[in-house]
């Protein structure tokens, strides 16, 4: 059994608004390990980026955790519930930063403009451990130097508007070690850069996990870059994991309805240029008029009336993953073996 | 100087050509202002030549800041081009130089030439329905507003929106529909060309192979040619017939889709390829990374002789001094580098 590190239990993350309470993360799993990289995949309005804000108790006004467990497994045994710590308490200000490290998506939002880099990252350090302001320095400069900044000393000095996306994105992970945290998670790291910087940004993350010994968090809706780092999949759609295992698995045998359609509607390089690529009908719902039962079954090509849209099921076994639907359910698998035999047909 | 070689230089070749772009220069200077220092030209497409064929798909792929929007502003005159020719055919027309015509003479090819924008949140005027928003061009050219009613609605459903919903704002509808009115808005003129600047980028997974599927359908009822802008190589790869790679205003490298992917010429081509993501993790580790170092050199400082020399591992003395010729090679494409030849890069596995 792989060494769990962080384990999210039916966490629910709800903004009450003037017109009706928008259920933004609405029964979540989720169970990271050490040393792996877990990609968390869906639209936008999935609720990806409100989970990782919810770990860290970064929530907006006026969304709160509604319910749920969010456990962290300390190095030495221990366990916190962190949705039950104050958002402004010290035990949760030691792991903000100092045990899970946050980088985002557009560097230049998450930086000061009107302090060095070198300042930034010091800042951190001195904030979280006992430490000269000298020894930070010389901190800094060598992480700065590993995550591949050229002339690490001199461009201590510099501000974030005189680096490029790129060059921020590498500052910004440079931050993120400074406190040697067992998390790192990662809001679409690569979304703002070209291509060529994300093969290089995605090829640094894998070398400081492996040297550090860190967990990653990875937030996408690339599954491209899926492929070129998960080790756990994670797939969610309004606000509920649909399907949970691991990756090899997730491409050669999706099991959720979902996760199929997703897979499908990308433009492979493999496949013949021009081709008509599988849609996913409809849109995603609005979060205030959420379909009854499966959240999915409005546009699910496999739905069953009863029982898709009467209730929705916890995360079944489906042989390679556990997924979020009827088809698993020994219950009712057997309403599906028509379809299935017209397919094999 | 030495010239880039225009691509189409034989009439016979123009035949099924709808643009013929040459040596196209779209500069920019900033003004100079008291007590600083004149501050360097901008030279964001900087000598392209670029062919496209009437009826298809032409990509401009190329990372950020390496003129592919320009070029497509160029085009349409949003950008002032600084010189060249921009030759257009409009149907059933003759030749014409849109780069050289006056704001009078351009407005009848207004209707022909139009453009899809990125991002559907920013290109919709918030107090515009969804009818004065598709039909602004109609109107600004003097239809009538039952016609244009008509027409609107005409057009809404073959973009698969109700046309129940054309006194409707903006607001009222995702990301996905917005593009939808967009492109309906391009479309609804019965363009010629359509310039679609990174159309899909801001689209999630699922809406955006929606919209592909729906720019492709489009493309073969109304005979569309797009010029179809984009960093995404696996939609290029998808969408397009023929690909333009841009480095930094200069047009590196040209042909075929399915040619270019497999047999890449240019070092640069070959990175960007290189780069993108894998498709599935059974392939991790078996793909070959050449990771490009540096970044994208300034257009207003570009480095002398090849732009590309600082980042290119293959850059001798030649490609320090000397800006490389657009040379044709056998496919239809061309490439500027001076060591094409002698190179045997790697493409997309086939």
């Amino acid at each position: 059994m792989p060494d769990v590190l962080l384990e999210v239990r039916n966490l629910s993350v709800h903004f009450p608004t003037r017109s009706g309470v928008v259920k933004a993360v609405d029964g979540l799993d989720l169970t990271l390990y050490r040393n792996k990289t877990m990609c968390v995949v869906g639209e936008s309005g999935s609720g990806k980026s409100m989970t990782a804000s919810a770990i860290l108790q970064l929530l907006k006004k006026p969304g709160r955790i509604a319910g749920g467990e969010i456990l962290f497994h300390h190095k030495n045994g221990r366990v916190v519930d962190l949705a039950k710590l104050k958002a402004n308490s010290e035990e949760m200000r030691q792991i903000r930063g100092g045990h899970i490290a946050m980088i985002f998506q557009e560097p230049m939002t998450s930086m000061s403009p009107v302090h060095t880099i070198g300042d930034q990252v010091s800042e951190m350090i001195l904030l979280h451990e006992k430490v000269s302001k000298a020894e930070a320095k010389a901190r800094t400069i060598r992480l700065f130097g590993r995550v591949g900044i050229p002339d690490p000393e001199a461009r201590y000095d510099i501000y974030p508007f005189m680096l490029s996306g790129g060059m921020r994105q590498r500052v910004m992970i440079a931050m993120a070690l400074s406190c040697n945290p067992e998390l790192l998670i990662a809001d679409e790291p690569t979304t703002a850069l070209d291509v060529t910087m994300q093969a290089n940004v995605l090829g640094l993350m894998q070398e400081v996990q492996k040297e550090f010994g860190i967990s990653i968090m990875l937030i996408t809706h690339d599954f491209g870059v899926v492929a070129e780092v998960a080790d756990d999949v994670s797939v969610m759609y309004l606000g509920r994991t649909v399907e949970q295992g691991e990756v090899h698995d997730i491409f050669r045998a999706p099991k959720h309805p979902y996760t199929r359609a997703l897979l499908n509607s990308i433009p492979k390089l493999d496949a013949i240029p021009g081709h008509r690529l599988t849609q996913i009908e409809g849109m995603v719902p609005s979060p205030f008029n959420r379909p009854s039962g499966c959240p999915f079954q409005s546009r699910c090509p496999d739905r069953i009336a009863d029982p898709c849209a009467r209730e929705c099921p916890e995360l079944l076994d489906a042989g390679t993953s556990r997924a979020r639907c009827y088809q698993y359910d020994p219950a009712y698998a057997a309403l599906w073996q028509p379809a299935l035999a017209e397919v094999a047909k | 100087m030495t010239a880039q070689m225009p691509i189409a230089a034989d009439p016979a070749t123009r035949d099924n050509l709808c643009l013929d772009i040459r040596d196209l220069k779209v500069h920019f200077t900033p003004r100079k202002r008291f007590g600083h220092k004149q501050q360097n030209t901008v030279k964001a497409v900087d000598g392209v030549s670029l062919a496209v064929p009437d009826g298809e798909t032409l990509a401009v792929v190329g990372e950020s800041g390496c003129g592919k929007s320009t070029l497509g502003r160029a085009i349409l005159r949003v950008n002032e081009p600084t010189a060249g020719e921009i030759n257009y055919r409009p149907r059933g027309g003759d030749w014409v130089d849109l780069a050289t015509l006056g704001n009078d003479a351009l407005a009848q090819y207004r209707l022909d030439l139009r453009m899809i924008f990125q991002d559907p949140f920013t290109s919709l005027n918030p107090r515009q329905t969804v009818l004065d928003a598709i039909g602004q061009p109609l109107f600004a050219h003097g239809v009538n507003r039952r016609e244009v009613r008509d027409r609107v609605a005409d057009i809404m459903g073959k973009v698969g929106l109700r046309p129940e919903y054309m006194s409707r704002y903006p607001h009222a509808f995702s990301g996905g529909e917005r593009q939808r009115i967009v492109i309906a808005r391009a479309l609804v003129v019965r363009p010629h060309v359509v310039v679609a600047d990174e159309a899909v980028a801001a689209l999630d997974v699922s809406v955006r192979a929606q919209t592909l599927n729906l720019l492709q359908d489009l493309q073969d009822e109304l005979k569309l040619t797009y010029l179809f802008i984009s960093h995404d190589l696996s939609v290029v790869r998808h969408i397009s017939s023929h690909v333009a790679v841009m480095y930094v205003g200069r047009l590196i490298e040209y042909g075929p889709t399915e040619t270019v992917f497999r047999q890449p010429l240019h070092p640069y081509t070959s990175a960007l390829l290189s780069a993108i993501p894998i498709s599935s993790p059974d392939l991790r580790g078996k793909v070959l990374r050449q990771p490009l170092s540096g970044e994208v050199a300034d257009p207003a400082n570009p480095p002398p002789g090849c732009h590309f020399h600082p980042r290119c591992p293959f850059a001798t003395e030649v490609c320090r001094t000397q800006t490389p010729a657009t040379t044709p090679v056998p496919g239809g494409g061309t490439v500027a580098c001076h060591h094409w030849a002698e190179l045997s890069l790697k493409g997309m596995p086939s």
